[in-house]
């Protein structure tokens, strides 16, 4: 691929990463090129989320590094976007979705000062961007899931992030919003980088331009096309055995 | 017979308003917070540290609030930095907290030579007593928490709606969190002046849980909690005037019964049966 000859984003290099004295992470090095969209893959409680979160800072590494060479700096701090799962946040916090697409300026504006016409500009383009704009004056806790994972991008856009992470974005949304999601991503990936953690590629399988495999180890890093062998060895047993909704079925060319 | 507005003209009760009135509106706000961020425990936890500080200085012969200040404040700090994972048992923590506090402030009160403080009016307070000089403590107390509050507003809701979001937009979610257990603390502190330890937290959950049955937006849910708040804090002290019953508790039950027809009607079985409906249209 062309992207191979520039320079990495992200680079991740020997990641070691355990809770307690379990290893999740096993000296894993990763790239993200800047027209990525990356796919992590693997079986649960492979170490996909953990590598996620010590991509976003937000767990230290036994060893190794991530670096950043993002085209404003190295310091990534307010400039990555993060799509959570729903199970992260309350769903049931007294909030309208305008101000918790609001609430993704905060790295921006710090939370001292109160929010700048320019703040409330960005959110209003993020909201009709995701055509939320029906729902603003809505409460988090009403709205449906499509609803909620679309106002999860809002408020990670809503910053101009220069890269997008996001975990397990079709896991709580039906088939429609999957589409819509599928469509939204392409779009934004024309901009920006795109890394999704996911353990079901199928709806955004079209869009994914390489995969990483983890389970403890970086098994597979490259083009979405997995050799039977490789995927054997990560989720450690046959393909057949795997049930649906596993991603190496769909990419794999048959 | 003097009616309670009559009454009014006692300094006694006048102090008692003006209290629980200051208390009812710091609680209010405190206490969302404390309830959508799941702190009662917590909360609790802190009070009855405090009592250990306050034993100490009844020993030491000083201003209770001395003590309890500075505990409840190392209180809410250590358990703001202590990492969750290495704990295990956050839970359990604040149960140890909670029994060492108590225990220290009881040997620390029955080893006070000469006149005993009755431990009865710490644990439920008397809001009847409230002096001028608690007056002017409770609300200079309650005027900075409010302000450090306001200042730290869009953190603090940020960090109690979904923290890993916020630590990923690099605000110090830390700091904002030892700051906001820190707000609750002295809250606590100066509420155990008013209506004693026992009855804070019911104080605290009460107002902000009916509300936020009542209202979805955080605005709306502090404001409707502060007038739930001063409503049954008024409410309580006008019943015991006419009935003669203990101030504290009065306003706790009147709280209850308010946050029980509250729940009645959100439950009735027409509602209910509506947004179900509504939800799940397929069915």
């Amino acid at each position: 691929m062309s992207d191979k000859s520039e320079t990495p984003l992200v680079e991740v290099r020997h990641v070691t990463f355990g809770y307690g004295r379990e290893m999740v992470l096993d000296h894993v090095d990763l790239e993200i090129q800047p027209r990525d969209f990356l796919a992590i893959i693997g079986p649960n409680g492979g170490g996909k989320t953990t590598l996620l979160k010590v991509m976003l800072g937000l767990l230290r590494p036994w060893s190794g590094e991530v670096v950043f060479n993002l085209p404003s700096g190295s310091d990534p701090r307010g400039k990555l976007g993060y799509v959570p799962q729903f199970s992260t946040f309350d769903k049931d916090f007294p909030l309208r979705v305008a101000d918790m697409v609001l609430m993704g300026r905060l790295g921006k504006r710090g939370f001292l000062r109160s929010w700048s016409r320019e703040d409330r500009a960005a959110a209003g383009q993020a909201l009709e961007r995701l055509s939320l704009r029906d729902i603003a004056r809505a409460h988090v806790s009403e709205i449906s899931g499509g609803q909620l994972q679309r106002v999860l991008i809002a408020r990670a856009l809503v910053a101009g992030p220069e890269i997008l992470f996001l975990d397990e974005p079709t896991a709580s949304i039906d088939a429609e919003s999957r589409e819509t999601l599928r469509d939204l991503l392409q779009d934004l990936n024309r901009t920006i980088p795109i890394v999704v953690v996911t353990h079901d590629v199928t709806s955004i399988a079209t869009l994914v331009r390489r995969i990483a495999c983890i389970n403890r180890r970086l098994f597979y890093h490259g083009d979405p096309e997995l050799s039977q062998e490789v995927m054997e060895e990560v989720y450690g047993c046959p393909v057949e055995l795997v049930s649906h909704g596993v991603p190496h079925r769909v990419l794999h060319r048959h | 017979m003097p009616t309670f507005f009559e009454a009014l003209s006692y300094e006694f009760l006048r102090n008692a308003v003006i209290a629980g009135v200051l208390a009812a509106v710091l609680c209010g706000i405190i206490g969302t917070f404390v309830v959508v961020k799941k702190l009662a425990f917590i909360s609790d936890g802190i009070s009855h540290a405090a009592f250990g500080g306050m034993g100490v200085c009844f020993f030491l012969g000083v201003d209770p609030l001395l003590g309890a200040i500075p505990v409840a404040l190392a209180c809410a700090l250590a358990l703001g930095a202590v990492d969750r994972e290495t704990i295990r048992s956050y839970d359990a923590l604040i149960g140890v907290l909670w029994a060492v506090g108590m225990a220290v402030g009881v040997v620390f009160v029955y080893k006070t030579p000469g006149y005993a403080p009755n431990l009865m009016t710490y644990l439920f307070g008397n809001i009847l007593l409230v002096s001028r000089h608690d007056l002017m403590v409770i609300l200079i107390l309650a005027a900075s928490v409010l302000t450090i509050l306001f200042v730290f507003f869009k953190g603090i809701v940020a960090v109690a709606f979904d923290e890993v979001f916020a630590r990923v937009q690099g605000v110090r979610v830390r700091f904002l969190m030892s700051l906001l257990l820190s707000m609750i603390a002295l809250s606590v502190v100066i509420l155990i002046q008013v209506v004693g330890i026992i009855l804070v937290v019911a104080l605290l959950t009460i107002p902000s849980v009916a509300s936020l049955m009542l209202w979805k937006d955080l605005r709306s849910v502090l404001l409707g909690s502060v007038l739930i708040g001063v409503g049954i804090t008024l409410g309580g002290l006008v019943l015991s005037f006419y009935y003669d019953l203990p101030s504290g508790p009065a306003i706790i039950l009147l709280g209850a019964v308010l946050l029980v027809g509250v729940y009645g009607v959100k439950k009735m079985p027409g509602r209910r049966l509506a947004t179900k409906r509504l939800k799940h249209p397929s069915y």
